[in-house]
């Protein structure tokens, strides 16, 4: 498969000297998901606005399906941490908006039915006529997800999607998106930027740690290769879970931050497996190399 | 019981105000005609408001319509310059630093300036009353116009960014609704001050209207009906900041 975003050697700085990010290489195959991991001010933002062409980067280069990034390409989309929704459309005119300048050549019963299609999709059947302000957190961030797949992106960049849900949301919405990934039927190349291992594990094919900024830079890949689409439940019967351990185990690096990230991929992962053996003995008997995480720790 | 507390506190504070008059009238404003002998002296105007005897000589609420047409359109050409003034300063840097100094030059000029200049140039008592309620009226738009603009989230410019909207898709769909509340703010303010400067235009001009008859009973040294203006204007300015007002609260809403 041949990579779909690359980014080589690019680097962030604010005018006021403050280098955010470093030395970022990394190429996402097509249709692959990614995931990015780190603290919160890490630069995680940062990174995501600069993939996706939000801002310049401030030294090297991105390239999406072989074209240097110029703007925000063409055919991608974006979900932020805030919905960005536009207070003064409802639901339906939010999401039809972006169609409209997607497919310009679509009649206006076209974009409509696109419209209402995904907003059917998120289970917002009901509220195609609400303005955001009348829906709760996780219904407006339903709207921002249909409003990013209705485009059929070809690119999807979600920036922290969940971070301003509650737990029982977010979770709920986690599901979502996975469905809506495969439901989709076209490869979508995803990049995701979040805080949260266990998210990361759900949805995507590779995690990679950011380490603490200024200077933020990515670590060693850890891929996640457990059938899609995923659930607890799903990834208890799996032996793959335990297998990314030992792994994630082995490409610890040199950088102190990865490592601690690392060993928190490892931590959830057996806490997966842990959560699952309670109701299922035997896998519990192999989710056990805990250890791991803390024998390599300097 | 609330209700009527609501009523009655205004009524006291007209009444208060309504004695204080009454007794500048009978002590050391001699020509200061009472409130009584203003009612007697302005019945005619009240009572039968949209009745026409002569040029000057009209119900009040002719005279007030006048005056409102006349505002009406100074105001609309107001805002016609001063809303996309407000866009332009608001997204240029550049033509902020240009006109900004130039601006606050402006700003401060009373109407009693603007209109001699406004006959010299238009040579006719009526465009000149225009031009010189739109060029005062039209500060509080383009500053809070100006203030909207630059007041919007980078949030709504990324959506723009992100959806590819085109130039114009952003401006209407975007820039325009997310400037609203601010720009109605302005156009509430600017009605406020076209209305003031109304009666300084007629008076200058004597064109028919509330403040051209203000003027004119003046000079006739009908005392009494000048109150009867006084009050006029501002139950009108009262009545139209109280409607712009439901505006401005309406878009705030979103």
């Amino acid at each position: 498969m041949a990579s779909f975003i690359e980014i080589v050697d690019a680097s962030k700085s604010y005018p006021n000297g403050r280098e955010v990010l470093a030395n970022i290489n990394l190429s996402i195959d097509d249709g692959e998901f990614v995931s990015i991991v780190g603290y919160s001010g890490s630069g995680k933002s940062t990174l995501v606005g600069m993939a996706s062409g939000l801002f310049p980067a401030t030294s090297g280069q991105i390239l999406i399906n072989g074209q240097p990034v110029e703007g925000f390409p063409q055919r991608a989309a974006i979900v932020f941490q805030n919905y960005s929704l536009l207070p003064w459309f409802s639901a339906l005119e939010n999401v039809r908006l972006a169609v409209e300048a997607a497919f310009p050549d679509w009649t206006k019963q076209r974009m409509k039915e696109q419209a209402q299609q995904y907003l059917e999709m998120v289970g917002l059947k009901n509220a195609f006529e609400k303005r955001p302000s009348q829906l709760s957190g996780g219904m407006r961030q339903r709207v921002a997800i249909a409003r990013a797949f209705a485009i059929e992106p070809r690119v999807l960049f979600l920036d922290e999607p969940f971070g301003a849900l509650d737990a029982l949301t977010r979770a709920n919405l986690q599901q979502e998106l996975a469905r809506m990934c495969s439901a989709s039927g076209r490869s979508v190349t995803t990049l995701m930027i979040t805080n949260s291992v266990e998210e990361a594990i759900l949805l995507s094919d590779r995690i990679i740690p950011l380490s603490r900024g200024p200077r933020a830079t990515l670590g060693p890949a850890v891929p996640v290769p457990i059938a899609k689409p995923r659930s607890a439940a799903l990834l208890a019967h799996d032996d793959e879970a335990i297998h990314i351990q030992a792994r994630s185990a082995a490409l610890l690096a040199h950088d102190d931050e990865a490592i601690h990230i690392q060993a928190r991929i490892v931590e959830s992962l057996t806490g997966f497996a842990i959560s699952i053996g309670s109701a299922r003995p035997e896998t519990r008997a192999k989710g056990r190399p805990v250890c791991i995480a803390q024998e390599v720790e300097p | 019981m609330e209700r009527l507390k609501l009523m009655l506190y205004p009524l006291v504070g007209i009444l208060l105000v309504g004695g204080l008059w009454w007794i500048a009238s009978a002590t050391f404003a001699k020509d200061l005609p009472s409130p009584p002998k203003t009612w007697q002296e302005s019945r005619l105007y009240v009572m039968a408001p949209f009745e026409k005897r002569g040029e000057m000589d009209q119900g009040i609420g002719l005279l007030a319509m006048y005056s409102l047409y006349r505002v009406a359109k100074g105001f609309l050409l107001g805002i016609l310059i001063a809303t996309p003034l407000g866009f332009a300063l608001g997204m240029s840097k550049t033509f902020f630093r240009m006109m900004d100094p130039v601006i606050q030059v402006l700003r401060p000029i009373s109407p009693l300036a603007w209109l001699p200049l406004g006959l010299i140039i238009f040579r006719q008592s009526e465009p000149a009353a225009l031009f010189t309620i739109a060029l005062c009226s039209m500060w509080p738009t383009v500053v809070n116009t100006m203030a909207g603009v630059r007041a919007i989230p980078q949030e709504y410019w990324n959506v723009a960014k992100v959806l590819r909207l085109s130039r114009w898709r952003t401006f209407t769909k975007v820039l325009i609704p997310a400037t609203l509340p601010h720009m109605f703010t302005g156009y509430r303010l600017s009605l406020g001050i076209a209305w003031l400067v109304i009666v300084a235009s007629e008076m200058l001009t004597g064109t028919p209207g509330i403040g051209g008859f203000l003027w004119q009973e003046y000079n006739s040294l009908i005392y009494a009906h000048i109150l009867l203006c006084i009050v006029t204007i501002g139950v009108v300015g009262f009545v139209l900041d109280r409607m712009m007002g439901m505006v401005e609260s309406r878009l705030r809403a979103i």
